[in-house]
């Protein structure tokens, strides 16, 4: 447990410290965001009635645009030789490296989702779940995405795989994120189980996800 | 501890690069891989590193230890009993010396005087200067100074000399004997004689062969 955190520290603190990842992934989401409207029109009903699935598809592809690197600079640099003679499962070792992830990139992305509903013309009131459902819905991206990194380790043009490979995974949080998100909001449907199928798709995606990617690092890394 | 390696067939892509190679390995005991370039001295330590699956033969650690008989047989309980120190250092360039010490001090042993190892591997005055700014020579000492912190039976090391100085290279050599005399295993390739006894001594040579069918 000890090596868990101590790895979960340091990938908190590199993402920190090397900062390009969360600034472009906030950046890219907050600029497509803001050019959206521009392309649709000032139709403030249809903003309105799009803003659930602006905000998931612009979290998933913000989510993947900091993913490529989540191995990479580990692998080019030989840490990951150190982490797999470590005492910590591998399995465990790539759980604490997803789960920093989300803590630096989900989390934030997340807590810029009411700027969203700011530019797409919701009320105030309506802002928190937005944050709620990209809070419970994010992990499962971050840990199906370390699972896309680890396949595409060491391939010259992997940052272009990855998304091709893992965007289909990402697509019964999207549905989720999107139904639990515009029950809410247009009160069409249950909100509240839509919530609980996402929560239950980013639960069992933690607990399951890990394994073939630590398969899949042992693989490249031989 | 007892390393045994039975028959062992290593492959780099389609190339067969070791043929039934079998040695032992006793407690106390260092063994020399030598061989030209690219006859597969790498791949030879990494395999029983199990970063690589050989395609065939056994790579066993054995504990002969009564109090204490483990068994292990698979790459993944191998794996925290040895040391590899490869081509590349293993630590993280955006993190100061001192911070990629203290992370593997609790990643790899939390009851590691990092003081002390500090001072053994001249790192003092580098603590807080970013890894990626130290010089090749410092880089290497502060990735040999993982040794010191894990105290693990068998080390894996693949040229652990290459751009040291002559006084680095003899605190290396110190290391490695202390880590022998007291029990322990030692696998090294160098092509600048290490000054330690080596007990064996393997020279590869290369194989001229493709996989056979059956193997693959």
């Amino acid at each position: 447990m000890n090596a868990f955190i101590a790895l979960l520290k340091r990938d908190i603190l590199l993402s920190l410290r090397e900062g390009g990842a969360l600034t472009i992934a906030l950046g890219f989401n907050l600029i497509v965001v803001t050019i959206l409207p521009l392309g649709l029109g000032p139709d403030m009903n249809l903003l309105n009635q799009i803003a659930p699935g602006v905000l998931w598809v612009t979290l998933l592809l913000s989510l993947l645009l900091s993913l490529d690197r989540l191995f990479l600079t580990d692998h080019e640099e030989g840490a990951l030789e150190v982490m797999l003679t470590a005492p910590l499962a591998l399995e465990l070792v790539v759980a604490a490296k997803a789960l920093a992830h989300w803590l630096t990139i989900g989390v934030p992305l997340s807590l810029m989702a009411p700027a969203i509903g700011l530019l797409m013309n919701l009320s105030t009131n309506q802002f928190g779940i937005l944050t709620l459902s990209a809070l419970i819905g994010t992990p499962a991206l971050s840990f199906l995405g370390a699972l896309g990194a680890a396949l595409t380790l060491g391939l010259k043009r992997g940052g272009l795989l990855l998304p091709l490979l893992i965007l289909p995974f990402f697509i019964p949080t999207l549905i989720f994120g999107v139904s639990a998100t515009t029950g809410y909001l247009f009160a069409s449907g249950n909100y509240q189980s839509a919530l609980a199928l996402l929560a239950a798709i980013s639960i069992s995606t933690m607990a399951l996800a890990p394994i073939p990617t630590a398969w899949a690092l042992r693989f490249n890394l031989s | 501890m007892q390393l045994i390696v039975e028959k062992l067939n290593l492959r780099r892509g389609q190339r067969l690069l070791v043929k039934e190679l079998s040695f032992q390995l006793e407690a106390g005991t260092a063994l020399n891989v030598k061989g030209i370039n690219g006859v597969g001295k790498t791949t030879l330590l990494r395999a029983i590193a199990g970063f690589i699956q050989p395609i065939s033969g056994k790579i066993e650690l054995i504990s002969k230890d009564p109090a204490n008989n483990l068994d292990l047989k698979e790459p993944v309980e191998r794996g925290s009993q040895l040391h590899y120190i490869g081509h590349k250092n293993g630590y993280r360039a955006s993190l100061t010396v001192v911070e990629n010490l203290e992370f593997w001090r609790r990643f790899l042993n939390p009851r590691a005087d990092l003081k002390t190892i500090a001072t053994r591997f001249s790192l003092t005055p580098l603590l807080h200067i970013k890894a990626g700014y130290l010089s090749q020579g410092q880089g290497r000492r502060l990735a040999l100074s993982r040794l010191a912190i894990a105290p693990r039976p068998l080390w894996l090391l693949d040229e652990p000399t290459v751009s040291l100085d002559q006084k680095s290279t003899a605190l290396m050599a110190e290391t490695a004997r202390q880590h022998v005399q007291s029990g322990g295993l030692l696998i090294a390739i160098s092509h600048i004689p290490l000054e330690i006894n080596f007990d064996q001594e393997i020279n590869l040579a290369p194989v001229l062969e493709h996989i056979p069918e059956a193997l693959i």
